[in-house]
């Protein structure tokens, strides 16, 4: 059985808007966006958690796709959350997966990708006195 | 939250006597539906902070809904109380210990109380958002720096109407009488040159880097009357506006190297929108071509483009701050704003375009 995840709610906020899903994280300073099954993916982790294991057995409802390439796209997805520590390992409680969060039925599998930005981490990071433009901070210096 | 508490009451106690020291003169403003009184120590205080306001200035007015008190030491010859006087001496040497990402002061602040220190010009906001009061503090009144004249109390005003359903947003907002647009992009967007341009064409102008929305109401609201040009290539290029420049010498002064501010109140009360119902939320980027195309864009682009330099730039509440931005991404109409080198144009274009979402 693959390992339990659950969304670090603790230090991110996210909102899915037109189904892209966009997270923050107020003390990096970095934010991040995805869509397409990656949505369907976020929308279980945040609501029941999930394993590797059952993601995949629901995705491959919906996909034609090979089931060894869904697992792929799957596992490499979840490894870059986790690496973000926008998910972290939880208890399973055993909750059935959200039927309305279902992806739309189409013929190939896309695998989802982690959209990572960090252009105000710099802001967040920069020495208050030492690394502003003179109008001060936030105005970082290029 | 006693030590809190204390810390606010210090800094209170510090404005009382300040105050006793140097008399109170004290100014109303309605913004965004509330009333606020400032309340400031001496006069020292007041031609840095309150020209950026004074549009939205009451003659006078029977109670107010947030009060915000005012002092500097130096003319007022009052120091702070001494713990709070300590705690300060801390925050410079110290800042990387005292102050979070954001400048709010470590473990200074919860629901009630919220506290930042702004490093540099060393600015202390205390806010007891239960007694709706604030106190704003400053060594020497000459320290408050140009752009905290340009955008003055943003931090306490942005953490008070956070937590009645009115948010600061990190944008430009213009319009008419029948209604307004968001313009909100990173810099090199062409957010600030679209500003400049609209003055003097139709348009009326909300706010060039900041105004309050509420987002259930679709109500956009002006908080300051500035308008800033970026450096010299700015004050060339749009030089019917250079004589109305409040800052010029410095502008001009390789070494301050500040950016010009212009008080619309002073110069153009009529080309100023205190109020108006939002339309649409526009994303500009240059584009490589003379004509300027508004078209439809995901909400989730607008979302991208607003929220983060929205919930970085200003300290505030966050998790309220952030589900705000997205329900007013979702409620109103997104689109991007392809700018032509036609820079004239401009206007034109967005004025066509709020009259076509009014038929």
């Amino acid at each position: 059985m693959s390992e339990f995840y659950r969304v670090n709610a603790e230090d991110i906020m996210h909102e899915t808007i037109d189904g892209e899903v966009v997270i923050v994280n107020l003390d990096s300073g970095a934010y991040y966006a995805f869509d397409g099954s990656g949505e369907y993916i976020w929308d279980r982790l945040s609501h029941t958690g999930a394993s590797a294991e059952q993601l995949v057995a629901e995705l491959e409802l919906h996909f034609n796709s090979p089931v060894a390439e869904i697992a792929a796209g799957v596992n490499n997805f979840l490894a870059q959350l986790r690496d973000e520590s926008l998910i972290e390992p939880g208890d399973n409680t055993g909750a059935a997966a959200a039927s309305s969060a279902a992806p739309a039925a189409t013929s190939e599998f896309e695998a989802p990708q982690l959209n990572k930005y960090t252009d105000m981490e710099a802001l967040l990071l920069a020495d208050p006195i030492h690394e502003v433009e003179p109008e001060g901070w936030p105005h970082v210096k290029s | 939250m006693d030590d809190q508490l204390a810390f606010a009451n210090a800094a209170r106690e510090g404005f009382r006597r300040a105050s006793a020291a140097s008399g109170i003169i004290e100014r109303y403003y309605r913004i965004a539906q509330s009333t606020i009184l400032l309340r400031f120590a001496g006069d020292a205080l007041l031609e840095p902070i309150t020209p950026a306001l004074e549009h939205l200035r009451l003659p006078e007015a029977a109670a107010a809904d947030f009060t915000i008190d005012l002092f500097d030491s130096r003319s007022t010859a009052t120091s702070l109380p001494f713990l709070l006087d300590r705690y300060i001496q801390l925050m410079r040497l110290r800042w990387w210990e005292q102050l979070g990402t954001r400048r709010e002061i470590k473990g200074m602040n919860s629901e009630r109380i919220r506290s930042v220190f702004h490093l540099g010009p060393d600015i202390l906001s205390v806010l007891d958002q239960q007694e709706n009061h604030a106190v704003y503090w400053v060594e020497d009144a000459a320290d408050i720096p140009y752009y905290e004249t340009g955008y003055p109390l943003s931090v306490l005003l942005n953490w008070w109407f956070g937590k009645r359903n009115h948010f600061f947003v990190h944008a430009a907002c213009f319009g008419t009488d029948n209604g307004s647009v968001l313009l909100t992009g990173k810099g090199g967007s062409g957010k600030s040159t679209t500003t400049l341009a609209c003055l003097d064409s139709g348009l009326r102008l909300s706010g060039d880097d900041y105004c309050v929305v509420h987002p259930e109401r679709l109500m956009a609201y002006s908080v300051y009357n500035t308008i800033k040009l970026k450096g010299l290539q700015d004050v060339e290029r749009f030089a019917h506006l250079k004589s109305c420049i409040d800052n010029l010498e410095r502008v001009q002064d390789a070494e301050e190297g500040e950016k010009a501010m212009i008080f619309l109140q002073r110069y153009f009360p009529e080309q100023l929108l205190p109020a108006s119902v939002l339309r649409a939320i526009l994303v500009p980027r240059v584009a490589d071509q003379q004509e300027t195309v508004i078209t439809p864009a995901s909400a989730s682009h607008v979302f991208k483009a607003i929220m983060p330099s929205t919930l970085f730039q200003l300290p505030g509440n966050a998790q309220e701050e952030f589900r705000a931005l997205a329900s007013l991404v979702r409620s109103v109409p997104s689109y991007e704003i392809a700018l032509g080198s036609d820079i004239a144009a401009i206007p034109g274009v967005i004025r066509q375009f709020l009259q076509d979402q009014d038929s």
